[in-house]
């Protein structure tokens, strides 16, 4: 086992395009990470990268503390899972699960036992000499898992491995995954698109964006903290409300937030987490709130802490209720929500919203909660638990 | 109502709308009909059956056209020339056969004609399968500079007639001295331009990602290509054996040229020689004939068995 660094790394292709820049990333020998973004942001071509499917155009990839850049595949020792499984269709669960072995030239009896430990461990024992074609597609994954553990190797790269099943058993090998990623302790880097896999995976979350790292961190840290707009938008299902909206001095108080005809006053807890917002007064910011830090105002709560609109829609996912509100609130419309949002349909529904001056915010209240699509409701934010951004930068006003 | 809620139970979908609208989904066919729904499926059912009837007869038609030059030949080859030609002509197996051979063997030398065809035909093929495979396989998967303009070039020259070749090539043969030996007649033709085609488009569908798992594993481009990716294209592998093989063992204008001595003339050429001016053995000609189709007939009949599809299944999503 080893760790994985990229320094500097690049990977420019012939036609000019930049699919990895400037990379810069040290994972600990034993460590889980996840490479997310939206498609097209690089994480597979690093991915490939690590593997030596894909030639690096700069700078430096070390496994084990060996530069690798120039080493193939095969001397790099490594396994990868891939999307598709990629299990060679003629050979047999034992044959696909045993090839790497047999290519390294171990002894027989010595591959035997590995695949056997290994068809034990993911309880594929009783198909190891069926074909690929015979396995179901779950069947399938844990061959392709089995393939890669025989090889006791110094890094796992998982190419989006459960993109492929169906959403039960999905949730079903992310815990098998991590549970044997945690009794191997193998170094692994694993992309996903998938949001949860994300959060629920690894020890670190790197996001990435346009081929450029955004934030490297422990899930909960990115999603508490986002160093960006881009992560803020990106990570977190449904995704932080992000608004674009007038920052308003307030004499003898913190700054207050113009949302349409309301206002939200700016929290000391807030301040204290991004200071440079007292920067921006007289201007416009990207405020975010979380879908879960809202609340059903009573009595108690203060002028200046609550959002009106009329309810859209109201989803019953059984344990929470996601509520719909058209507020009047304007979107953030850049192009780090372009990246994040990675749907040309959705982000153009945000820009239309955006120049009427209302956008929809999600709101998440518990079941018991039961509002009407048409009713006008108020609803309470957890303003201490907002977060801030530069509409020009992106960047976090911390 | 009624009919979709039998399909949904499971009945099977050739029944016919009668069965299926008054029976349950264990009774067939066998169930009573309305008036108007009997008399359109009747007429459906006899439509289906005339056309199966007519479709068999053009099929047996097919067979006859196709087999009874075969069979003419294989009846003829056992007959002497004059038997041949007589009139009512003979439709059943004579008994030349052996004298046919004889003949055949005294004329031509054709146990030596026969192995000079087996060891052209099948050393071109396993040549040619090796060549065109591994060209196509580059073609197909591995990234070069100019491989664009390869491939047009190798599509261009399916568009220069062989007759055009053959002359610049006895030329070439000539000058580095091999008229008149098996590399003449094995190797110009090798690298086939459109067996190098047909390969490229099978390996073009043959998923990446099980070539980069293989290169993971530590396979060489060797082995992936023998190992994991020729297995994997066994039905166009199967072709190209049979298409190879059949464009050599029947291949006379090339070999004619290059091979000057009977003893090392394939069977066609041989066969060719026995026509001359004065008289003609027309039974040794279809015995020699007939012995020529068999080996065509096993390399198509051992071969046919790998077009099978469905190789690939399971190995990738889907």
């Amino acid at each position: 086992m080893a760790n994985v660094v990229f320094d500097n790394v690049w990977k420019i292709y012939p036609d000019g395009t930049e699919a990895v820049k400037e990379l810069d990333l040290e994972i600990e020998d034993g460590e889980f990470v996840i490479l997310v973004g939206p498609s097209g942001c690089g994480k597979s071509t690093a991915l490939r990268m690590v593997a030596g499917l894909e030639d690096i155009s700069r700078g430096e990839l070390r496994i084990g503390e060996k530069v690798v850049n120039d080493l193939t595949p095969k001397e790099r020792d490594i396994a990868m899972v891939f999307q598709s499984y990629a299990l060679y269709p003629h050979m047999s669960v034992r044959d696909n699960m045993g090839f790497a072995l047999k290519l390294a030239k171990i002894d027989k009896d010595e591959i035997n036992r590995r695949v056997e430990e290994a068809a034990e461990i993911l309880d594929l024992t009783e198909f190891l000499d069926r074909k690929p074609k015979a396995l179901s597609g779950g069947q399938r994954q844990r061959v392709a898992m089995g393939r890669a553990i025989v090889r006791n190797p110094q890094a796992f790269l998982m190419d989006e491995p459960l993109s492929n099943l169906d959403a039960k058993l999905r949730v079903q090998m992310r815990s098998e995954i991590a549970q044997l990623q945690q009794n191997l302790g193998v170094t692994t880097i694993y992309v996903t698109h998938d949001q949860v896999e994300a959060m629920t995976m690894g020890d670190r979350v790197a996001v990435l964006k346009k081929g450029v790292l955004q934030q490297a961190e422990a899930p909960q840290r990115l999603y508490d903290k986002p160093d960006n707009l881009f992560v803020a938008g990106f990570i977190g299902s449904p995704s932080m409300n992000l608004m674009e909206a007038d920052l308003e001095s307030n004499p003898g108080g913190n700054p207050i937030l113009r949302v349409g005809e309301q206002t939200l006053e700016v929290p000391e807890e807030a301040m204290a987490e991004y200071p440079r917002v007292r920067d921006k007064v007289g201007g416009k910011v990207a405020a975010g709130i979380r879908p879960e830090h809202s609340f059903i105002p009573d009595a108690s709560t203060p002028e200046g802490g609550t959002l009106r609109g009329d309810v859209r829609l109201v989803e019953a996912l059984g344990s929470e209720v996601l509520v719909h509100v058209a507020t009047q609130a304007s979107p953030v419309v850049t192009e780090d929500m372009r990246e994040a949002v990675d749907d040309e349909e959705a982000f153009a529904r945000m820009e239309e919203s955006g120049a009427t001056g209302g956008m929809d915010m999600t709101f998440r209240f518990d079941p018991s909660f039961t509002p009407k699509v048409g009713d006008t409701l108020e609803v309470g934010v957890q303003r201490h638990r907002m977060h801030f951004f530069d509409l020009d930068d992106g960047q976090a006003l911390r | 109502m009624r009919a979709s809620s039998d399909r949904r139970r499971g009945n099977a979908p050739d029944q016919g709308d009668d069965a299926t609208a008054a029976g349950t989904p264990s009774e067939p066919a066998t169930a009573p009909v309305t008036p108007d729904g009997g008399a359109a499926g009747r007429r459906a059912i006899l439509k289906r059956r005339i056309a199966q009837v007519a479709m068999h007869v053009l099929l047996v038609i097919g067979a006859l056209v196709t087999l009874v030059p075969f069979l003419w030949i294989v009846i003829a080859s056992t007959h002497p020339t004059s038997g041949i030609f007589s009139r009512p002509p003979n439709l059943l197996p004579g008994d030349f056969l052996l004298q046919n051979l004889a003949n055949l063997q005294a004329m031509t030398g054709f146990a030596r004609v026969v192995f000079n065809s087996v060891l052209i035909a099948g050393a071109f093929t396993v040549i040619g399968v090796v060549v065109c495979s591994m060209a196509g396989y580059g073609l197909a998967k591995h990234r070069f500079k100019g491989r664009g303009v390869v491939l047009a070039t190798v599509l261009l020259t399916i568009m220069v007639p062989y007759h055009v070749l053959t002359v610049p090539l006895f030329q070439l043969m000539s000058e580095i001295g091999w008229i008149n030996t098996y590399q003449a007649a094995i190797l110009p033709f090798i690298a086939n331009a459109f067996g190098i085609f047909l390969m490229r488009q099978s390996f073009l569908s043959f998923p990446d990602e099980l070539i980069e798992a293989a290169r993971v594993d530590g396979a060489g481009e060797l082995r992936i290509f023998y190992r994991i990716v020729l297995p994997a294209v066994r039905p166009s592998l199967a072709a190209l054996v049979i298409w190879l093989f059949i464009f050599q063992w029947n291949n006379f204008l090339w070999p004619l040229l290059v091979l000057t001595t009977q003893d090392m003339y394939t069977i066609p050429v041989a066969l060719s020689s026995l026509i001359g001016l004065s008289r003609i053995d027309y039974g040794a000609i279809m015995t020699g004939t007939a012995i020529a189709v068999i080996p065509v007939m096993i390399v198509f009949l051992f071969f046919q068995r790998q077009f099978i599809s469905g190789l690939l299944g399971g190995s990738v999503r889907g």
